[in-house]
């Protein structure tokens, strides 16, 4: 089942990358300022980020076309010595 | 359910268990001496299981949006909620600054999409959530009960253990689980769950504790991956027998858990090495183990194994 939901207010994308929004959500969460508008909206424009992520994802499974959502986080660790191989 | 006051989950002065969940069962039937160093004496790795953490938060936070839900909020309201929650658990106040995983694929940002995406994949849920005779949903079920099963001092044993939701599905009555894996979700995925210690468990619980006969889990799984997640349900069955042999089972584990602590010996299954956190500890010369331990183990930070305190199956 994948439906999506159509009547969402939060169907609507903010211009903000995802990294600004989370960026400025963990401000907020530093300021301890969640309850405020600004952070609500933040959080709304989150949700709207990844709903448009999925379904660029739904239409590129059903193409069979890969799609990048993001950069990948972090990348395996070089391996400087045996130990890191696990061959100490 | 039986009051427990002490939060050992040993028998006084030994080092049987008498509190037992799907993890310390589960780490004894896979190896006796990877149950004496994670569960009897409590090591961890010093890079905790990226893994288990990404399960736990997703977990409970979705715990919180079925909680929003039930109490009359909408889909997008719940949803919210759940994900304001997941980004103050994974934010270090004393750091300042987010949860870094290490990992390309279960991360901050891929625990947020997934925990969005799941919730809108299943907005309108075919599985209807079976309300208790006390008139609450059957969500968060913590159990913990007599097994029938005895140590050899009399005392009980109690299996214990937290139940996402009881679920019901054309007609049945069924614990309804969330898994998270980097693995395809094809039927071999579902396949590998049967048999499985952890469900055995919980559809065993479900009858026992919860008074709900089940015909098995339905397992909710999220493949998580760096560009996307996936979803797919899988149900796995299991029949009364099953679970009786289960419970049989359970009987002759429990008993090999005495005489392991009867004579403070918990040997190595070296068959299941290949995929243990301890392999590199278990293939150093047993004189030397101890300061192999140290330098890459730590005592677990809030201390050993539960079952009467600690969420961890997962």
């Amino acid at each position: 089942m994948t439906q999506q939901p159509e009547d969402s207010p939060l169907t609507e994308a903010s211009p903000d990358s995802l990294d600004e929004l989370f960026a400025r959500y963990d401000l907020a969460i530093t300021q301890r300022t969640l309850a405020s508008p600004q952070a609500q909206r933040d959080l709304e424009a989150i949700v709207a980020a990844l709903r448009k992520q999925r379904e660029a994802w739904l239409l590129a499974e059903a193409s069979g076309k890969p799609v990048r959502t993001r950069k990948a986080q972090a990348t395996k660790t070089q391996a400087t010595s045996l130990a890191d191989l696990g061959l100490d | 359910m039986q009051e427990v006051t002490d939060l050992s989950p040993f028998i006084s002065g030994t080092r049987l268990q008498f509190a037992w969940d799907s993890t310390s069962l589960g780490a004894l039937k896979f190896c006796p001496r990877k149950y004496q160093l994670s569960i009897i004496e409590g090591w961890e790795s010093k890079r905790r299981n990226v893994h288990l953490t990404f399960g736990i938060l997703l977990h409970s936070s979705r715990e919180r949006y079925y909680h929003a839900k039930t109490q009359g909020q909408s889909h997008d309201e719940a949803l919210l909620q759940a994900l304001a929650y997941l980004l103050e658990q994974t934010f270090d106040q004393a750091l300042g600054k987010p949860w870094d995983s290490g990992d390309s694929a279960k991360n901050r940002f891929t625990l947020a999409r997934t925990l969005v995406w799941y919730c809108d994949t299943w907005r309108d849920d075919p599985l209807e959530t079976i309300t208790l005779a006390n008139g609450k949903p059957a969500v968060e079920l913590s159990f913990r009960f007599d097994s029938g099963l005895r140590a050899p001092n009399g005392e009980a044993y109690l299996l214990c253990g937290h139940i996402d939701r009881l679920a019901r599905f054309n007609e049945q009555a069924y614990v309804s689980d969330l898994k998270t894996t980097g693995h395809g979700l094809d039927q071999t995925y579902f396949l590998g769950f049967s048999p499985d210690n952890q469900l055995s468990l919980y559809a065993f619980a479900s009858q026992v504790a919860i008074g709900h006969e089940v015909s098995g889990i339905i397992i909710d799984a999220a493949q998580v991956l760096v560009n996307g997640s996936r979803f797919q349900r899988g149900i796995v069955p299991r029949s009364k027998d099953q679970l009786e042999e289960w419970y049989d089972d359970l009987a002759y584990w429990l008993s090999q858990a005495v005489y392991y602590a009867h004579k403070n010996y918990w040997p190595m299954n070296d068959q299941n090495c290949y995929r243990c956190e301890f392999r590199k500890i278990c293939a150093k010369s047993p004189s030397t183990r101890s300061e192999w331990l140290r330098a890459d183990f730590q005592p677990r930070a809030e201390g050993p194994w539960n079952p009467l305190r600690t969420r961890g199956d997962i």
